[in-house]
């Protein structure tokens, strides 16, 4: 069985509490580990913003599980992710379909170093510690106004 | 039949280049919002591709992207909810 690289994003709850995911992360983490995966890593977010309100709650709280496993484990995991209370969205993709042991220590070694790196960097520009790569930039409100007619004729709001 | 028909087009081509094309890019990241943003209106509506003037295939790619991230609520379908993108 070739051994694939998925990554699982999950929404959770904004109200649990810490303990709570605490035992979800051990859980699944422990859910890879029986069945022989590997954890590539796993970010929690934190509490951020949704953009549209789910389970009439506007916040939630995003982690990010990428790992190395079989599709029997991948299922276990999704299976085990629909049973959550908690779990209100989640999302699983393939990132790499033959994910061997070498390319798994060679990422490995890649996200930590790309974490040490974002982390120095933070600890420098004092910025934000908002997203897992600090790549989410501002939350900051968008156009709320009520647009009548159809304004998008002129996309000038993109960038070209 | 008109004979004429087909025959006006429209003189206006983009000629620019595939922003993902000019930088090799291999996979667009559905969590990575900050680049998906700009490829959506105010509305939240994604840009056609003869206005971004994305090739065909990044332009599939960042299709699927930036649905992902709606369905994960990290992007709004439509902006005229009552939140922010």
């Amino acid at each position: 069985m070739k051994p694939r690289r998925y990554e699982t994003l999950i929404l959770l709850d904004p109200d649990i509490s810490p303990e709570e995911q605490e035992k979800l992360n051990e859980k699944l983490t422990g859910i890879i580990d029986s069945m022989k995966g590997r954890v590539l890593r796993v970010e929690n977010w934190g509490r951020r913003r949704l953009a549209y309100p789910v389970r009439k709650q506007m916040y939630g709280i995003y982690v990010l599980l990428d790992f190395m496993g079989g599709p029997e484990l991948q299922a276990e995991i999704d299976r085990n992710l629909r049973i959550e209370e908690a779990v209100s969205k989640h999302l699983t993709l393939i990132l790499e379909k033959d994910f061997s042991e070498e390319r798994y220590e060679a990422e490995l070694e890649r996200l930590q170093a790309e974490k040490a790196a974002r982390e120095a960097a933070l600890q420098e520009s004092d910025s934000e510690p908002l997203g897992p790569t600090g790549r989410f930039g501002d939350q900051d409100e968008g156009d709320n106004e009520d647009e009548d007619e159809d304004s998008d004729e002129d996309y000038s709001s993109s960038s070209r | 039949m008109n004979p004429r028909r087909g025959k006006k087009r429209k003189p206006f081509h983009r000629r620019k280049v595939c922003r993902f094309c000019a930088e090799h890019t291999t996979h667009i990241d559905f969590k990575d919002i900050r680049v998906l943003r700009n490829f959506v209106t105010e509305r939240g509506k994604i840009i056609p591709r003869r206005i971004s003037g994305n090739c065909a295939r990044h332009q599939r790619l960042l299709t699927t992207a930036i649905k992902r991230a709606r369905t994960m609520a990290l992007m709004p379908y439509t902006a005229l909810s009552p939140s922010s993108m």
